[in-house]
């Protein structure tokens, strides 16, 4: 673009002054392809004049907004679609496995620790406990007996040690530790039979007394029989038989 | 000389030479008795057992002289009315007949090592009083109608009577084994330094428990159970060997030495 066309197009849009423009308009009449110039410019600018422009409706208007504040909103918070909301709850599904499957072997390895220490713990009381029922001191194996009131769940084993010390045991105190140790086991239907076999073998008064009172107590009614015959029994002491006397009538009294 | 003097100068001259004694050494560390009347044992810094029959009856024995007691199968090594022998590792001592206890004839003195343990029996109601005096070593007790009364002593031990009261004067509470005490029908009294450490179980069945020890009771809401008895658990000084107390008709005493 020549400098004449800029001066041209400058004053067809209004922006030149008047003197540049008489100063053209001499030379065109001078110069006749200035002339042709000029009148090609003004057609050209005629016909951009002329062009009908189309404006766009309000609804477009609207459209746009609402399309816009559209985009806007999802940009802010997603649309959850029926594909995607499968997609999000699969990946979260997955998350919630994988932190469920943490949290399981967590807790197991922690579990099974706990079980662990507790099963080792058991078993040292269980072990303490039996090997010092073999003793040969009556304290020593007193003390065991005494072990298993802090054994909180007693296994079938230390019960049957304590029914064999009760039966066996040379020395009274352990055997009358053992008939306070397994009265605790009122529900133990070996415990209540193992009183009931003591009762009827025991030598000691001290230790049949005990055991009458643990039965009545117990409100054993298969021990009424073992007490009839220690009151029948002419070479009962009295005081044991007045014990298994005071016994019959708490266990008619509680039937 | 005054006649007072001269008195007592007698009377002692007269003990002395009533007294008779026996002595021999254990194999073991185990002493046992068996139905022996009257027994007043003490312990001391040596080896040997020494038997001392202090109110020796000669005319008693005397009328017997050159004859053989046949009601017994047990024979009098001792001429004190004893058998007394080592069997393993146990020294075994009974005594031989039958001799009441308002006999002063048979009372006995005997001097034991004072580590070694005891074994007492006695079935009979003519026990009498069990003392046991300065004794560190385990003490088992098992009686109908013995009086039983121990002084100077630790435990560990065992004591179990019928008729008879239990008194107990603790001079430390060992931490080796259980004390275990246990009286059908009479009171148990015992005192304990008041620094012993000590896992306590305290039950009656109709009597009352007395202390003024500072005792940790763990099982406040379960003292009250008239079906079962009354029973304290817990612990002094917190918590050392187990002390068992049961009495199940009388009282329980528990206090602190002064």
């Amino acid at each position: 673009m020549t400098h004449l066309e800029n001066k041209i197009i400058d004053h067809l849009n209004g922006e030149l002054n008047a003197q540049e423009w008489e100063n053209i308009i001499s030379e065109s009449k001078k110069n006749p392809e200035t002339k042709i110039l000029i009148e090609q410019y003004k057609h050209l600018f005629d016909q951009i004049d002329n062009i009908n422009i189309v404006l766009p409706d309000n609804r477009l208007k609207d459209n746009f907004n609402h399309a816009l504040n559209t985009e806007i909103a999802e940009a802010k918070t997603p649309q959850i679609t029926k594909s995607n909301l499968f997609k999000y709850m699969s990946q979260a599904a997955i998350l919630i496995l994988l932190l469920a499957v943490g949290l399981l072997i967590g807790l197991n390895i922690k579990s099974n620790q706990i079980i662990n220490n507790y099963a080792d713990r058991f078993q040292h009381q269980q072990s303490d406990m039996l090997a010092l029922l073999q003793e040969e001191s009556s304290s020593e194996r007193i003390k065991a007996v005494n072990m298993s009131y802090g054994i909180e769940e007693p296994n079938k084993q230390i019960v049957n040690a304590l029914i064999q010390t009760l039966l066996n045991d040379k020395s009274d105190n352990v055997r009358l530790a053992s008939a306070e140790a397994l009265s605790k086991f009122k529900s133990n239907s070996n415990v209540r039979n193992a009183l009931i076999k003591s009762l009827e073998q025991e030598s000691d008064e001290a230790i049949q007394i005990a055991l009458i009172n643990i039965l009545a107590l117990m409100n054993e009614q298969r021990a009424l029989k073992s007490f009839e015959k220690i009151i029948a029994d002419d070479n009962a002491v009295n005081f044991v038989r007045d014990e298994a006397y005071s016994g019959k009538l708490k266990l008619i009294e509680t039937y | 000389m005054k006649i007072s003097t001269f008195i007592v100068l007698f009377s002692s001259l007269t003990i002395a030479a009533n007294a008779q004694t026996f002595t021999i050494m254990p194999v073991g560390n185990k002493i046992s008795f068996s139905n022996v009347n009257q027994v007043n044992i003490i312990g001391y810094e040596g080896k040997e057992v020494m038997f001392e029959n202090k109110d020796y009856d000669h005319e008693y024995f005397n009328r017997a002289s050159g004859l053989k007691l046949i009601n017994s199968e047990i024979f009098d090594n001792t001429k004190i009315g004893l058998s007394v022998q080592n069997q393993g590792d146990v020294l075994i001592v009974k005594q031989v007949g039958n001799n009441d206890a308002c006999n002063e004839a048979f009372k006995y003195i005997i001097k034991v090592p004072s580590n070694i343990n005891i074994e007492y029996k006695h079935s009979s109601w003519d026990g009498d009083d069990l003392n046991i005096n300065n004794i560190s070593g385990e003490i088992e007790v098992s009686t109908n109608y013995n009086d039983i009364y121990l002084k100077a002593v630790t435990g560990p031990m065992a004591i179990k009577t019928v008729y008879g009261s239990i008194e107990v004067e603790f001079e430390e509470l060992a931490q080796i084994g259980s004390v275990s005490l246990y009286s059908v029908y009479e009171y148990i009294d015992i005192t304990l330094p008041e620094n012993a450490q000590s896992s306590i179980n305290l039950k009656t069945n109709h009597g009352n428990i007395y202390s003024d020890m500072d005792i940790n009771i763990l099982n406040e809401e379960n003292t009250n159970i008239l079906s079962n008895g009354d029973k304290i658990e817990g612990n002094l000084n917190g918590g050392g060997v187990d002390l068992i107390i049961n009495a199940n008709y009388d009282n329980i005493y528990l206090r602190k030495a002064k």
